[in-house]
């Protein structure tokens, strides 16, 4: 192997290494937390700030490390080449050939083109009467209350 | 071609939907009108920059309340945002878009697009019909909770943007109470989709976006797009060949109107246009095009960027600095409230300021009439689904002390829903039910915040013990009140 491809292994190795270390970490904190809940503890916090900046800063120094690896790496004009090859999977060119002799044999421009205007301007029509029911209706205020307020569940808080 | 104008532009479009700057400094999020308006792009609104409406969280939101009214409005809005760009949203304007594109800078091995990836971009039609249609409906129809699945169970952006972004602020350290297994199955689903992007193009936006399979519908019908000149195309399929999205021709649902298909088309058959305005033509010019289109498309280009700059300069300058009517809901809660109250506080150890309300069966609440006893008051509203799962637990610890223990559940003033009508079948008749009044009364003595649920447990001589924003469990009820009832 060369020693470009390497370090493109040991970049994504460091990467994927850190993301592993801070879900674990993660599910530790929580699985400790909620351990201690369970021994009668209801108030204790399964979080913390100080937990939290412990775990990141744990581990930081990993993510520092794939940092100057991917800085290098930019440095060095290390890249996987075949991101900007075109696709070369036979089963695949296979169904764009298909596609393509789909589209050539589709009906004429003309007649799909009237067809698609027609459901545009339905589309359009529908768009802006839904608009107007929902100014009248309440919808909008609705989506203001809820946008404005925090529901701490939907975001991931608890 | 300008791949470096297309990223200028989703930098740009995620600075604009995220101008309340300030809103990261201060822990709090934005809460004024523009937030009436959907962004195009996936961008939460609980991001304590955010100026507008997620999309897809507003959706969501609109379909868990469709007991009570449809939600018109979002679909309109959504409609119109897919009839006008379709998924050019997603390639140009979607700050999701850009942070994936940028973790997919980084240096690795890549996995390239083949038919396992075409079968798994059909997934995101799944997340779309079950975690972001079906589960919203399901529970806002049949239990009259709000619960927005995708939200709730999977946005990264929510995690990210949301929960990352007000955590991050040190002013809501107290927010760290209300994390738990919700927040650990997200914050690990965010990573997994994190490391995804680094190795496999746009893998959130291909596999689990429901925004972009929303838009990917409107796709053939949107205005903006990119277009393929027939008359020129030998159908060599290098374009599809050569994208690194999931697609099977130009501009079909998965095409996101990039247009870097643009620069491998030797024939110069493909451009992007607004309707039959071409935005940017292929380096050999269309063939529509007259001597002078192209210096008046650069002209035009110029102009473009000169108001839309001006625009953001104007929105960075009303959102941080002259417009103060928004930013009025301190989310930072319990961390900043006691200065605030010059009689009492709302603190632990505090005495809470006497109050008296008027509850929705007609009575009135008088906090001093309260003395002697446990006091729990609870912030909540129908629209918040964690808030509503709780109730229960106020109303069985209620029963289980009836006497000696008090329950005001009040309700956000801000609501559009008849909240007599929905509380009329559920049972909780142990509880004292208010609305707080317009000038937010109970919300500003017991220093409610823009996030739900909130608990407040006062003992028997009125004092504060407990004051917090999250769920609760019936174990923490009752701890609480076991400390509440011994604390003379």
């Amino acid at each position: 192997m060369d020693r470009k491809k390497t370090l493109l292994y040991i970049n994504s190795a460091l990467y994927g290494l850190w993301a592993i270390l801070m879900a674990g970490s993660a599910i530790r904190i929580y699985r400790d937390g909620a351990a201690y809940q369970a021994q009668g503890h209801p108030e204790a916090w399964i979080f913390t700030r100080e937990k939290a900046l412990e775990a990141f800063g744990t581990f930081a120094p990993v993510l520092a490390l794939a940092v100057v690896v991917t800085i290098i790496c930019v440095v060095k004009g290390c890249r996987d080449e075949k991101q900007d090859m075109p696709v070369a999977d036979p089963e695949l060119i296979g169904i764009y050939k298909a596609e393509r002799d789909a589209v050539r044999n589709a009906k004429t421009e003309a007649a799909k083109a009237k067809r698609l205007r027609a459901v545009k301007i339905a589309v359009l029509a529908a768009a802006v009467v839904f608009v107007i029911a929902g100014i009248l209706n309440g919808s909008m205020e609705d989506m203001l209350i809820k946008a404005i307020n925090i529901c701490t569940e939907c975001v991931g808080l608890g | 071609m300008g791949n470096n104008k297309r990223r200028l532009i989703q930098l740009y479009s995620a600075l604009l939907y995220n101008a309340h700057m300030k809103g990261f400094i201060k822990g709090e999020i934005y809460t004024g009108n523009t937030k009436a308006m959907c962004v195009p792009g996936f961008n939460c609104y609980s991001c304590p920059a955010a100026v507008g409406a997620c999309p897809l969280g507003s959706l969501q939101n609109a379909l868990a309340s469709s007991g009570n009214r449809a939600g018109f409005y979002v679909f309109g809005i959504i409609m119109l945002w897919g009839l006008m760009l379709g998924r050019t949203v997603c390639g140009w304007i979607c700050p999701m878009g850009l942070i994936q594109e940028l973790l997919y800078k980084i240096p690795t091995p890549k996995i390239m697009k083949s038919r396992v990836t075409h079968y798994l971009s059909y997934l995101k039609y799944f997340f779309l019909a079950v975690f972001a249609v079906m589960m919203p409906l399901w529970y806002g129809l049949k239990h009259g909770m709000a619960v927005p699945g995708f939200c709730k169970y999977i946005c990264p952006a929510g995690t990210l943007e949301g929960a990352v972004g007000l955590l991050a602020n040190p002013g809501n350290a107290s927010f760290f109470k209300m994390l738990g297994i919700f927040f650990t199955r997200k914050f690990v689903i965010m990573m997994i989709i994190g490391l995804a992007c680094i190795f496999c193009y746009r893998s959130f936006c291909r596999f689990v976006c429901p925004l972009g399979a929303i838009y990917g519908m409107f796709n053939k019908l949107a205005l903006v797009g990119v277009k393929v000149d027939m008359d020129r195309c030998t159908h060599c399929g290098t374009c599809a060949m050569s994208c690194k999205m999931d697609v099977r021709h130009v501009g079909d649902h998965e095409c996101i109107n990039c247009a870097k298909c643009m620069d491998v088309c030797k024939q110069d058959a493909i451009s992007l246009k607004a309707g039959k305005v071409t935005l940017i033509a292929p380096a050999g010019g269309c063939a529509d095009d007259k001597p002078d289109s192209q210096a008046k498309r650069a002209r035009a280009g110029r102009i473009a960027w000169g108001i839309a700059i001006a625009i953001l300069a104007f929105a960075l300058l009303w959102y941080n600095v002259l417009d103060h009517t928004g930013a009025v809901a301190d989310v930072s809660g319990t961390d900043k409230i006691a200065e605030q109250l010059q009689d009492g506080g709302n603190q632990p150890g505090d005495e809470l300021p006497d109050f008296t309300i008027e509850c929705m069966d007609g009575t009135q609440f008088h906090l001093a009439d309260s003395r002697g006893k446990v006091v729990f008051i609870n912030l909540w509203a129908t629209y918040c689904g964690p808030c509503v799962q709780e109730l229960p637990y106020f109303n069985e610890l209620a029963a289980a002390h009836s006497g000696d223990a008090e329950i005001l559940a009040v309700h956000n003033s801000m609501s559009k829903d008849d909240i007599p009508a929905y509380l009329a079948d559920r049972g909780w008749d142990k509880l004292h039910f208010a609305l707080d009044t317009g000038d937010k009364l109970v919300w500003n003595i017991v220093g409610g915040s823009a996030a739900m649920p909130q608990t407040i447990v006062l003992d028997r001589d009125g004092k504060v013990i407990y004051n917090q924003v999250g769920s609760v469990t019936p174990e923490l009820l009752e701890s609480l009140y076991a400390k509440a009832a011994s604390e003379i």
